[in-house]
């Protein structure tokens, strides 16, 4: 009997039931653009972008582009002009043409989420210029899908990139009392690209975008550093560099008056460079005193800002949501502009590096 | 009344009991608790889990008297109460309610297959090679059974430190302010976090092969209380991970929370997950099996192994005429519902009953 079932076992075993799928036999796709078609305004024009390995070591990048209605029609139209089948499952890159992104990103959020084979730490971006341009350009020898997330990764890591990636993105688009944002990148040429600043949104289209050099304030307000860099000019014409900066923010509501809330920022950081020449206790103090300010009234008109154009990329809103019960958000927002926002902050400069 | 006498050398020690709790207890629906609860009391919804754990131990511990009282399992039971007719009948409600038990497992985890690896695998396949390993643990005995339950808990355990990478992710003010919901929404969730938690009823059918049960108590309810503790920790890190909205999105919320584990030899972790999760359900089908089989065997004097293989056939027909997505919905719906009122409602009533026949028979 034993040796019967044994032996049935073996015959289904090997005959293999599921269907193979062989990674040399794959096109595997790590960036994807979305640009709209001017011949018809309803189609969209999806580029895929393909690394091919070559024996020599190096990286060969393919894009395909087509134009559907869906976001899937698109692949299986790709399907049609690659030697084999292209699959999603290694993507790390979706770039949004900004007039894509204007329109709105609802429908194509759908997809992102519904397909288990996508992965969940992709990078969404939105850009000036042609996806299409982008991704066939020639940037670095690890192929364009992996320079333009890598871009993105290093500049959340160590610069002034606040996090994201498709759960965040997921859970703010989700998310009563919080608009979502986006990085935003330009083109430079052939060879060069560039993160040129946040493009934010509002009720899911993008409206706006955040200069780059706005993005230390803008990170201070909706994440952490844990390392990052920041240069400052001080008003007697000499300039400073701080590294290592590690900041964090909290929220405080003020239980009487719930119009009132103060955002209480800490940053810390070392100095690197100065350009004056003695850096005294003193003069540390008033530097401390001038960073403190200059964050203080950059946040705050960054908030002011936020509020007349009625979005509310900070969190605001959840924040109330997590400190009043049974919070009505509409009732809420038409209040939104007339809050009364203040922003507490505390510098810290911890040491001041080998020299005086 | 008659007590069974079952031989020492087949009996099991008092603290397998800890395994064969928590490995019924964790199964398919573990995968995506978390929505269904959140549906009904919001990101409240880990008091609830909290709730229905301590309705467990009383149920649990009402069990325990319930066979402490004929010193046997739940049929001997009903025996007692009612005569051997009824306890014939008892008998085959049970076996089939441990068959569609077993159904439920199957079927769900096909569909988890179907949508997370491979699209196109064959239903009448794979729960024939289930079902086939499972009759050969069966034919093992009680003692290979619980031996795999004993393996279907520890084995899987890595699994909870990749959740720690989520953590990086998460928010917990997303959980406040505590206590939003009220009292009936708390219930509701609880009551559909019921199909989740059950599987400790096994208890009732296995007591006649504890070796020293008062002894086994202990380790029941330190059992319950680690799921319990095991399935708050997680619907903490996933109301903290998802908003809410995105969260009612999210059919399968621990293999979601999987796709953002990464190391550096594997790219994508829910492939790994949901394949361990054959090794998590193996001692659910196994037991229930076992259980449905010995059910079979003391009412019709059918032996064990025939049973085995008869029950086995029926599933594997069952799962192959069974039509994709929408079925099980409504499947899963009656079984939330049958063992509801078998295990929460049931048994308590039962177990008053036996308080006021025992004190008129004596």
């Amino acid at each position: 009997m034993r040796k019967w079932i044994c032996i049935i076992c073996c015959l289904f075993i090997l005959s293999g039931c599921v269907e193979k799928r062989i990674i040399d036999e794959l096109n595997i796709a790590v960036a994807t653009g979305f640009d709209p078609d001017t011949s018809d305004e309803h189609l969209l024009k999806t580029t895929f972008l393909m690394q091919i390995f070559n024996k020599e070591m190096s990286v060969e990048n393919k894009t395909v582009t087509t134009s559907g209605d869906l976001r899937r029609e698109t692949l299986y139209k790709a399907n049609r002009q690659s030697p084999s089948p292209i699959v999603v499952g290694g993507l790390r890159l979706t770039l949004y043409n900004i007039a894509i992104a204007e329109r709105g990103l609802t429908p194509y959020v759908d997809a992102y989420q519904r397909d288990a084979s996508i992965g969940k730490r992709i990078y969404f971006a939105t850009t000036d210029s042609s996806t299409e341009e982008i991704l066939k350009g020639e940037y670095g020898p690890q192929g364009n899908g992996t320079f333009i997330s890598d871009l993105i990764d290093h500049n959340i890591e160590y610069g002034d990139l606040p996090k994201t990636n498709l759960t965040l993105f997921m859970r703010d688009f989700y998310q009563e009392g919080k608009d979502v944002f986006l990085p935003h990148i330009k083109k430079i040429n052939e060879q060069e690209i560039e993160l040129d600043g946040i493009s934010l949104f509002k009720d899911h289209a993008s409206y706006k975008i955040l200069p780059s050099d706005k993005l230390f304030y803008f990170k201070l307000l909706v994440d952490r550093y844990s390392k990052g860099d920041f240069a400052i000019d001080l008003p007697d014409g000499e300039k400073l560099a701080i590294k290592s900066i590690h900041s964090s923010h909290k929220y405080k509501l003020d239980t009487n008056n719930p119009t009132n809330i103060t955002i209480k920022i800490k940053v810390q950081g070392n100095i690197k460079e100065y350009s004056g020449n003695n850096l005294n206790d003193d003069k540390i103090k008033e530097i401390t005193k001038f960073i403190d300010k200059k964050i203080k009234n950059e946040c705050t008109a960054l908030i002011q800002s936020f509020q007349e154009d009625n979005v509310d990329p900070i969190g605001i809103g959840k924040e109330y949501s997590t400190k009043i019960r049974n919070f009505d958000y509409e009732e809420w927002k038409k209040g939104y502009p007339d809050l009364n926002i203040k922003v507490d902050t505390k510098v810290v400069i911890l040491d001041i590096g080998t020299s005086i | 009344m008659q007590s069974q006498t079952i031989p020492n050398n087949l009996k099991i020690s008092p603290y397998l009991v800890f395994y064969v709790i928590i490995s019924m207890q964790i199964g398919i629906g573990v995968l995506g608790y978390q929505r269904i609860i959140a549906d009904y009391a919001g990101h409240d919804a880990w008091i609830s889990i909290l709730i229905l754990g301590s309705y467990i131990h009383l149920v649990l511990w009402m069990m325990y008297k319930l066979c402490e009282m004929v010193n046997g399992d739940i049929i001997t039971v009903h025996e007692f109460l009612f005569g051997r007719f009824i306890s014939k009948v008892v008998s085959f409600a049970f076996i089939l309610f441990y068959i569609i038990y077993l159904l439920s497992f199957i079927l769900n985890f096909i569909e988890v297959i179907q949508i997370w690896m491979f699209p196109d695998i064959n239903n009448f396949v794979f729960s024939l090679f289930f079902l086939l390993l499972s009759i050969y643990i069966v034919y093992g005995g009680l003692r290979t059974v619980v031996g795999i339950c004993f393996f279907g808990t520890i084995l899987p355990v890595y699994l909870i430190f990749t959740f720690t990478f989520t953590l990086k992710y998460a928010d917990f003010t997303h959980l406040l302010p505590i206590w939003e919901h009220n009292i009936t929404e708390l219930l509701q969730a609880s009551y559909h976090m019921s199909l989740t938690s059950v599987g400790f009823e096994a208890i009732l059918f296995i007591y006649p092969f504890i070796n020293k049960p008062e002894k086994s108590k202990k380790w029941a309810h330190i059992g319950v209380a680690t799921t319990t503790i095991f399935y708050t920790v997680l619907a903490i890190i996933a109301f903290s991970y998802f908003s809410k909205k995105q969260l009612e999105n999210t059919i399968w919320a621990t293999l979601s929370m999987w796709q953002m584990v990464q190391f550096p030899f594997v790219e994508r972790f829910e492939y790994i997950g949901v394949a361990n999760w054959c090794l998590i359900l193996l001692p659910n089908i196994c037991l229930s099996l076992w259980v449905a089989s010995r059910l079979l065997k003391r009412a019709t004097k059918l032996k064990q192994r025939k049973g085995a293989i008869l029950i086995s056939t029926i599933a594997v027909i069952i799962v192959t005429l069974f039509e994709k997505g929408v079925d099980i919905e409504s499947f899963n719906n009656i079984v939330e519902q049958m063992t509801v009122a078998f295990v929460f409602v049931y048994i308590p009533l039962l177990y008053c009953l036996s308080l006021i026949i025992k004190k008129v028979k004596t």
